[in-house]
């Protein structure tokens, strides 16, 4: 150790002038000159240079000739008044035999460094001052490594998001944090000396997890683990922790320095966008996926791929329009989608969309915009259902609601329709029976011709009443009410034929009716046969030839019964044939004003009745051959 | 009864006034005693006036008691067993089972009368 001569007055020989001290003691000398950590050198009482040393040439970096004889001020930097500080500085040491301070000092190339400087008076035995002893130490390294160290323990302090603790080689808390206080809730005081087990969890072997990760960072200079810790009131923390083994540079293991990171939320927020990842992944009802600002596909769900078909790497980066019907402008459409998610932070929809196979499916479709927290749109979000089935059964509903109505509708009109027969049927009918009833009454009373005729009348225009309500009647149920109603039983086709012949000679006197009918028997509605045969007849009987032959064959064979009615009149008109079994037919103006003219209904119903009964009626009409209708019946009675 | 206990009486049941008054008449007029009724309740009402019932001749649509209900209240009585039903109506095709005739309306003078002298003696 070096040893100042102001701090070994002993030593120092008063006596010598100052020459003899700056030519120096030998041993003095000797020992000055080996010194290369401190600058010693001596100046004269003015302050100027006069001594050397090595130490001196390597921290101010001046040869000792070039410094010899120049004032110590040289070594201020610019900014300083180096003169006023030195002088002060000698005054100090003159005063006081000692100045001591620390402060910036600059070496000859300029460049900085931190000087501890003590100036010593020096003075011979009379006590005359007669120079100054200098001895400059560079704490550079030192100062800048205690100021790290003040900044280091600052940050330390002041970091309040990391607990940062030194342990002791053995595990115990040695310093602490506010940021160890914040996130454990232990105060320094409550916590300096616990062993660091106290901040595992009760279920772990606290002691045997510490000396295992003491043993790590002790073998490995490092340990880094993320796991459960317990704060002080019990509550548990998902802590990121490092443990760094401090060693002196010896080597020698003197504690370790432990960092934590409180990352809970960190994970909480993982593991919720973790769950929320897996939600959406496995969430198969909805097609949930990101469209990147462009409207480029950028996820993919199971619900996406049930719905739409594409697996996800098929998808990702293509464009949503590609979901569109090929009829629509898709890009346009989805333009537009996207400018009002965009401006109204939603979009939603419900349409017709296409899956892989160009299948359709109708969607409910939201598209909601995804803005970073500074605003800017980052993507969307859209969410679309299946809604085809809802749909259809909408459609459904719609469907059967409108059927309903269709129902109704025929429901009221065949109310209708049984109103108007029941009034054609009974209560047009009752008046003309008591009409008929009248007649027969009157006619028992009377003797006189006129009241006969009369009555005549009255009964002939009965009878035309009657049958027109009739043939309405049929005309109504065969249009209207589903067919005109028959009652076959067994039938005698020859009676029946038989009956109406004799009828009709009676009321057509002039005509000559003509039966050839063999046995015909079948199963027939034998009221119905009468209203065909008696009409066929009737009008054979009107438009026959002036001779007024009708003739009237029956027969039968292969399962069916026959029947024709021919007459030797004028041919049926070319233009009437086509429309001979319309309703309401206009036939000739003269057969019109005849006593069976009625409403045109009576071909059209005798072939609805034949038809009624499986069979049907065609005819034949030539000026050489005359007008022959045939009715066709099969002998057991089918349903047309 | 109207003419003495002696004729077989023929019940007409029809609602149309009319024309039940016209068979009365008719009836009448040929020489059979006649009870008429406007529908099956007056009908059921008049029965136990009636000595010899020969002939009931029933219409069936009718307001109130219809010719129906009329015709199998009818029908159920024992003491009524062998009188002949003739069911009269515009809508004949209907006539219950077991109508001893049915007549299509419009039911004729001629038609009437023949019928009635079937069953009854005047």
């Amino acid at each position: 150790m070096f040893l100042l001569p102001s701090e070994q007055p002993e030593h120092w020989d008063a006596t010598l002038p100052l020459s003899t001290i700056i030519e120096g003691d030998y041993r003095y000398r000797l020992l000055v000159e080996s010194v290369t950590d401190y600058a010693i050198f001596i100046l004269d009482t003015e302050g100027h240079v006069r001594t050397w040393n090595p130490g001196a040439e390597r921290i101010k970096g001046y040869s000792a000739e070039e410094i010899i004889g120049q004032h110590f001020s040289v070594f201020y930097p610019p900014e300083v008044d180096g003169k006023a500080v030195c002088g002060f500085e000698l005054e100090a040491a003159t005063r006081d035999g000692r100045f001591e301070a620390e402060g910036w000092r600059m070496r000859r190339d300029g460049a900085r460094f931190w000087a501890n400087v003590v100036i010593t008076a020096l003075r011979n035995p009379e006590g005359v001052l007669v120079g100054f002893a200098k001895v400059t130490r560079d704490l550079t390294e030192r100062r800048d490594a205690e100021e790290q160290a003040r900044r280091s323990r600052l940050l330390v302090d002041s970091v309040k998001d990391y607990a940062i603790f030194v342990l002791d080689p053995e595990g115990h808390v040695r310093t602490w944090n506010p940021g160890a206080e914040r996130i454990k809730q232990y105060k320094a005081e409550e916590i300096i000396g616990k062993h660091f087990s106290v901040f595992y969890p009760p279920e772990v072997d606290g002691k045997a997890v510490c000396d295992f990760e003491l043993e790590v960072a002790a073998r490995d200079g490092r340990f880094e683990a993320e796991g459960w810790r317990v704060r002080q009131d019990g509550s548990r923390l998902w802590a990121n922790v490092v443990i760094t083994a401090l060693r002196s540079p010896e080597g020698e293991l003197v504690g370790f320095a432990k960092v934590t990171r409180d990352l809970t939320e960190r994970r909480n927020a993982e593991q919720q966008a973790q769950r929320f990842q897996l939600l959406v992944e496995s969430v198969k009802d909805y097609a949930i996926f990101v469209l990147d600002p462009k409207g480029h596909v950028s996820t993919w769900n199971a619900g996406a791929q049930r719905i739409k078909q594409y697996e996800a790497e098929e998808i990702i980066g293509k464009h949503f329009s590609v979901f569109y019907p090929p009829e629509v402008d898709g890009k346009a459409v989805c333009d537009f989608e996207l400018d009002v998610a965009t401006r109204e932070g939603r979009f939603e929809a419900e349409g017709w969309r296409v899956r892989k196979d160009g299948s359709r499916f109708w969607a409910n479709v939201v598209i909601t915009a995804l803005r970073t927290p500074e605003g800017p749109v980052v993507g969307f979000a859209k969410v679309t259902r299946d809604l085809t089935e809802r749909r259809n059964a909408e459609e459904q509903m719609r469907s059967l609601a409108a059927e309903n109505a269709a129902l109704e509708q025929k429901a009221r009109i065949q109310q209708f329709q049984e109103q108007f027969l029941a009034i054609l049927g009974h209560d047009l009918r009752n008046p003309l029976a008591a009409i008929d009833m009248g007649s027969g009454i009157l006619r028992q009373r009377s003797s006189d011709d006129t009241s006969l005729r009369i009555l005549d009348r009255i009964d002939s225009s009965s009878r035309r009443m009657s049958r027109m309500i009739q043939q309405i009647l049929d005309l109504t149920r065969s249009r209207l009410a589903g067919g005109i109603e028959v009652n076959p039983g067994p039938t005698d086709l020859a009676g029946v034929l038989g009956s109406i012949v004799d009828e009709l000679r009676t009321a057509y006197p002039r005509a000559t009716l003509e039966l050839h009918c063999a046995p015909s028997t079948g199963t027939w509605d034998s009221d119905r046969l009468e209203q065909i045969f008696s009409n066929l007849i009737g009008n054979a009987i009107v438009h026959g030839g002036r001779d007024g032959i009708v003739r009237i064959e029956a027969g039968s064979g292969d399962g069916e019964a026959y029947v024709t009615v021919h007459n030797d009149g004028p041919p049926i008109p070319e233009h009437l044939r086509a429309s001979l079994f319309d309703p309401f037919r206009r036939g000739d103006t003269e057969s019109r004003t005849s006593k069976t003219a009625g409403l045109g209904l009576g071909l059209f119903i005798s072939r609805e009745l034949a038809i009624a009964h499986g069979g049907n009626i065609e005819f034949e009409s030539s000026q050489a051959h005359g007008t022959t209708f045939r009715v066709t019946l099969p002998k057991e009675f089918r349903k047309p | 009864m109207k003419n003495g206990t002696t004729k077989h009486t023929v019940l007409v049941v029809e609602d149309e006034e009319d024309l039940r008054e016209m068979i009365r008449e008719a009836l009448e007029l040929n020489g059979y005693a006649v009870i008429i009724a406007e529908d099956g309740k007056e009908a059921l009402a008049r029965l136990s006036g009636i000595e010899h019932l020969c002939l009931a001749l029933i219409d069936l649509l009718m307001p109130g008691m219809n010719g129906w209900d009329l015709f199998h209240e009818l029908e159920r009585r024992s003491e009524l067993a062998g009188v002949p039903i003739v069911v009269y109506s515009s809508v004949a095709g209907r006539a219950p089972k077991g109508a001893t005739r049915v007549l299509q309306k419009p039911l004729s003078f001629r038609d009437l009368l023949a019928t009635v002298r079937e069953y009854c003696a005047a």
